[in-house]
């Protein structure tokens, strides 16, 4: 997403030689773009009636924006793909908390999957589906900090990975056992790794603020090609 | 031919003093309507409501853009540092898109106005205090077309 033509778009950048264009603009705010795992497709947060709601774009045709969320005076936003690339999960905040949400892309209901508590802090955000497809990691508030979270893409099986410092933005490395994401936990924010396995935690980048880190798909492994390769799961270990 | 120079002179100088005079109140009259508009409305936390306390702002503005249907505005929305970076970012459009449905309510059209949203990358008050969040969750207001305020100022 960029704000470099006014009106933020999704916007595809080749990292090297560095070029980038325009790959979807609907009218208002277009953010929190994601690739689905065959890279076929692109799920996004757009503005519809002032509110944001998620949508799809059909990369390999460059056609075709739908519309996968509805909820009327409420928002929708931050998809992540399951590994078949037939579900999302996503952040709404249609029960008045903000919370995670798994849909099948053709179905109309969504289920929750982040418990609901009666308390108005409730703040979970970010989700990303593990290659795996088994969890998500998400942050959540803890007393008014967010800390990562995993959970079954069920909703069972919720636990809390972090407690130091604010902790935000997992992201999975294509082996499911490893999640970068951003914290404060040492005063600046900074880019940590975290080992599920293991519970390690190490610093990666630092010094600059980081934030909103995105892991990379498994590299020569076809994810991107679109004959139905799949992702090997014991593909590329960080 | 000396009467007629001193009368004409006089008539310059009054002339240049009237043309100061003007420019003086055309000048205030600038900085007053760019003082209304630039003016910053506040919200409630993760909230898009338009407060109260919101109201004799804009309709301050209402009253400045009807008088002068030149001027367009960009509407930015903005957040303090405690939501999510990306759910801020859409919180910030709903403020900024509260704000252009409220002046559009008093019959400003909607072609004079655009929004965006900056998230919580641009605090006001770099602090992470309460008093700094109340600060940082507004909406700010950039003339786009002066319209017919011209130039200056």
């Amino acid at each position: 997403m960029s704000y470099k033509n006014g009106d933020p778009a999704i916007y595809e950048r080749e990292i090297n030689p560095g070029s980038s264009r325009v790959l979807v603009d609907l009218p208002g705010m277009d953010l929190t773009p994601t690739y689905s795992p065959d890279g076929t497709r692109l799920a996004f947060g757009a503005t519809v009636d002032g509110r944001t709601e998620i949508f799809t774009y059909n990369l390999s045709q460059s056609c075709c924006s739908e519309r996968v969320t509805y909820a009327r005076f409420s928002n929708s936003l931050s998809p992540t793909f399951s590994p078949d690339g037939r579900r999302i999960a996503f952040n709404s905040d249609r029960l008045g908390q903000l919370h995670i949400f798994v849909k099948e892309l053709q179905a109309t209901s969504a289920e929750l999957i982040t418990p609901y508590i009666y308390d108005r802090s409730v703040h979970n955000a970010g989700p990303d589906w593990s290659p795996t497809g088994d969890r998500l990691a998400f942050h959540g508030w803890v007393a008014g900090t967010p800390q990562i979270f995993t959970v079954a893409p069920d909703g069972r099986g919720l636990r809390q990975l972090t407690q130091e410092g604010r902790n935000e933005d997992p992201s999975w490395a294509p082996d499911g056992r490893h999640i970068v994401f951003s914290s404060t936990r040492d005063g600046s924010g900074a880019l940590w790794v975290l080992d599920v396995v293991s519970g390690r935690i190490r610093k990666l980048v630092g010094g600059a603020d980081a934030r909103l880190p995105d892991w990379s798909g498994p590299l020569d492994s076809g994810r991107y090609q679109t004959d139905g390769a799949t992702v090997d799961p014991n593909g590329s270990n960080p | 031919m000396e009467a007629r120079d001193e009368a004409a002179d006089r008539e310059a100088e009054e002339r240049r003093r009237r043309e100061e005079e003007e420019e003086r109140r055309r000048e205030a009259e600038r900085r007053r309507v760019l003082s209304v508009l630039a003016e910053r409305v506040h919200f409630d936390f993760d909230k898009s409501d338009i407060r109260a306390d919101a109201e004799p702002t804009l309709q301050r503005k209402v009253a400045v853009l009807r008088e002068y249907p030149g001027i367009s505005l960009r509407v930015e929305g903005h957040c303090d540092e405690r939501g999510s970076v990306e759910y801020n970012r859409a919180l910030g459009q709903r403020r900024a898109e509260a704000v252009r449905r409220y002046l559009m309510s008093y019959g400003i059209e909607a072609r004079r106005f655009e929004t965006i949203s900056y998230g919580e990358e641009r605090p006001l008050v770099d602090a992470s205090n309460e008093e700094a969040w109340a600060q940082n969750r507004r909406a700010e207001f950039v003339v786009t077309d002066r319209g017919e305020l011209g130039a200056g100022g």
